[in-house]
């Protein structure tokens, strides 16, 4: 039976070895890599490998039930961004495209069948105001906020509210930041946008450093843990096709430059501690020399990072996430701003509690 | 246990729809919550057709036929009365009441032995119903723009299933005859099924 997180990621590293599961074993992996959003992943990478026909009917079933909607997104993904791109290019507009829609335009290795909730785009913040519009104008509507998430988003946030394409339905974060600049922890951007790549279809994406350390900022400077584990699967695979002493000087040196070593400190002890065997040899020196072992790694982050699944998400996880969680909201905020917070989402929620969700607030009635 | 089907099940084609076989020949009634597919599916149920499902059809991308469901069909409001009125002796679940979708209770229309016999079916025709209160049996034919759009219109799944998906829907509008029909009067309704069916 499958009961280490560890487990899990095994499989996707060494998809050889899934053949030997009987297959109650194969029900709580794909329980467990369904939750985690990377049962389609590991399909692409089973049929990458051919060794999806040899599976039994019912395995073979939900793999590629998943495969073939992974696919399906990434078709739209490439859809809209082709949409967008032409949108911006018209008005001048830079854009770079982030995480899963910058995966997908680029072919990195852990493409094929990530799933996304949403398209996140990157803009100069001197043409936020101009892209906006331009959404607007174009059928991308926020979804009407309250007065406080408003303000929190167009005040403090590296995004401003999410989008929602009226016909289709996709919703696109645009950003104008990797991190919240009111945490005070914000990369000069002008940084990033020096470090751009154009794909071969001419959509504009971080290079690999750059791409790297966002999602190394994204998975260890948030509050939630959900999708942990597929982000440090998604870390590993574009980190093994780039591995080399060069790229990882480059990494180091940008995680200097921009205040995240730290967080690339972490990343390299998730990777040791779920990955090892699968990382290349340039990598697992770079976890030997870069890992921290404290208390807090081995009782709060590592153990957060596990998926929601009872399986594996035990107490002690839970507690963890939860502590994450706080953690997360202490990073992006300084205290007063924190508290202030706080005190107003306690005071909302408990009054959608006591008197129904839209009670007050400008929800249109239809 | 319909969301956990059309929310993961991509390697076949998803319509919501009744499917009634008889003579190992399936029609499917793919229609709007409300149009009588349940009714329907019970009354045909209980006189000699095999219900592969009330509410759902399951299709095989390749050989197109449909599979069974092993379900009991779910009655709404005043067709768990009318049933009562015409089967005595069919078995129902006690009404719950004053769900989402009304009065709600369940018809067993097949034993689990009966279910393990039956096959996947190929579809002979399509047939869009109507309940209309009082309205004779009218029958329309549909040409295979209409039923192709129809058939989009029901599926749960064909925004995902993409190229594959539009080729398998013009392959049914291809073999199977597309009808609409307005009815009020099951008895009647059935008799026209019954011909769709014939050798």
């Amino acid at each position: 039976m499958l009961n280490s997180p560890r487990q899990i990621l095994h499989y996707l590293a060494h998809p050889q070895h899934s053949m030997a599961l009987t297959l109650p074993e194969w029900q709580q992996l794909i329980w467990l890599l369904r939750e985690a959003k990377l049962l389609a992943s590991f399909a692409a990478i089973l049929e990458r490998e051919n060794l999806l026909a040899t599976l039994p009917d019912y395995v073979k079933r939900h793999l590629k039930s998943a495969l073939i909607y992974a696919d399906k997104q990434s078709q739209q993904i490439k859809f809209e961004c082709q949409e967008l791109q032409s949108l911006f290019l018209k008005e001048g507009i830079n854009t770079v495209y982030l995480k899963g829609a910058a995966y997908t335009l680029a072919s990195t290795s852990n493409s094929r069948g990530r799933i996304c909730n949403d398209l996140d785009i990157l803009v100069p913040k001197a043409q936020l105001k101009e892209a906006e519009d331009l959404l607007n104008q174009h059928r991308w509507i926020a979804e009407q906020l309250n007065t406080y998430d408003e303000r929190y988003y167009r005040k403090w946030s590296h995004e401003i509210p999410p989008m929602v394409h009226l016909i289709r339905g996709t919703v696109l974060d645009l950003h104008h930041n990797l991190y919240l600049p009111i945490s005070g922890r914000a990369a000069d951007m002008s940084i990033f946008f020096n470090l751009v790549v154009k794909t071969r279809a001419g959509f504009s994406v971080l290079n690999p450093e750059a791409m790297v350390l966002h999602s190394v900022i994204h998975l260890f400077m948030n509050e939630e843990t959900q999708n942990a584990i597929r982000d440090l699967w998604d870390i590993h695979l574009l980190i093994s096709e780039n591995s080399s002493d060069e790229f990882w000087q480059k990494l180091h040196k940008l995680a200097e430059l921009t205040g995240f070593q730290l967080e690339l400190k972490y990343c390299l002890t998730a990777l040791n501690y779920y990955l090892y065997s699968a990382l290349d040899p340039v990598s697992k020196n770079q976890c030997d020399a870069h890992s921290c072992d404290n208390l807090w790694v081995r009782l709060i982050l590592l153990p957060s990072l596990v998926p929601e699944h009872p399986i594996v998400c035990t107490a002690r996880n839970r507690w963890a996430k939860r502590f994450m969680y706080l953690r997360g909201h202490w990073l992006k905020m300084p205290m007063h701003i924190l508290i202030s917070h706080l005190l107003v989402k306690g005071f909302l929620g408990l009054k959608d509690a006591l008197t129904g969700k839209h009670d007050f607030s400008p929800k249109r009635l239809d | 246990m319909n969301w956990c089907i059309a929310a993961h099940e991509f390697t076949r084609f998803l319509l919501h729809s009744a499917v009634l076989v008889k003579n190992n020949r399936a029609i499917l009634c793919p229609a709007a919550p409300g149009s009588g597919k349940s009714t329907l599916s019970a009354y045909l149920g209980l006189n000699g057709w095999s219900v592969y499902s009330d509410e759902m059809a399951i299709i095989d991308m390749e050989d197109l036929n449909v599979l069974p469901v092993f379900r009991p069909v779910c009655l709404k409001n005043e067709s768990i009365f009318l049933l009562k009125k015409w089967h005595p002796d069919a078995i129902i679940t006690p009404t719950c009441h004053d769900t989402q979708k009304g009065d709600v209770a369940h018809v067993k229309v097949l034993s689990w032995q009966q279910y393990q016999k039956l096959r996947p079916a190929p579809i002979s025709a399509l047939v869009f119903p109507k309940f209309q209160v009082g309205s004779k049996l009218e029958i329309f034919q549909l040409d295979q723009l209409d039923a192709f759009n129809q058939l989009v219109h029901n599926a749960f799944n064909y925004n995902v299933l993409s190229y594959p998906g539009f080729q398998l829907v013009g392959r049914i509008v291809e073999l199977a005859n597309a009808y609409e029909v307005r009815y009020s009067d099951l008895k009647e309704l059935s008799y026209f099924f019954d011909e769709l069916v014939q050798d």
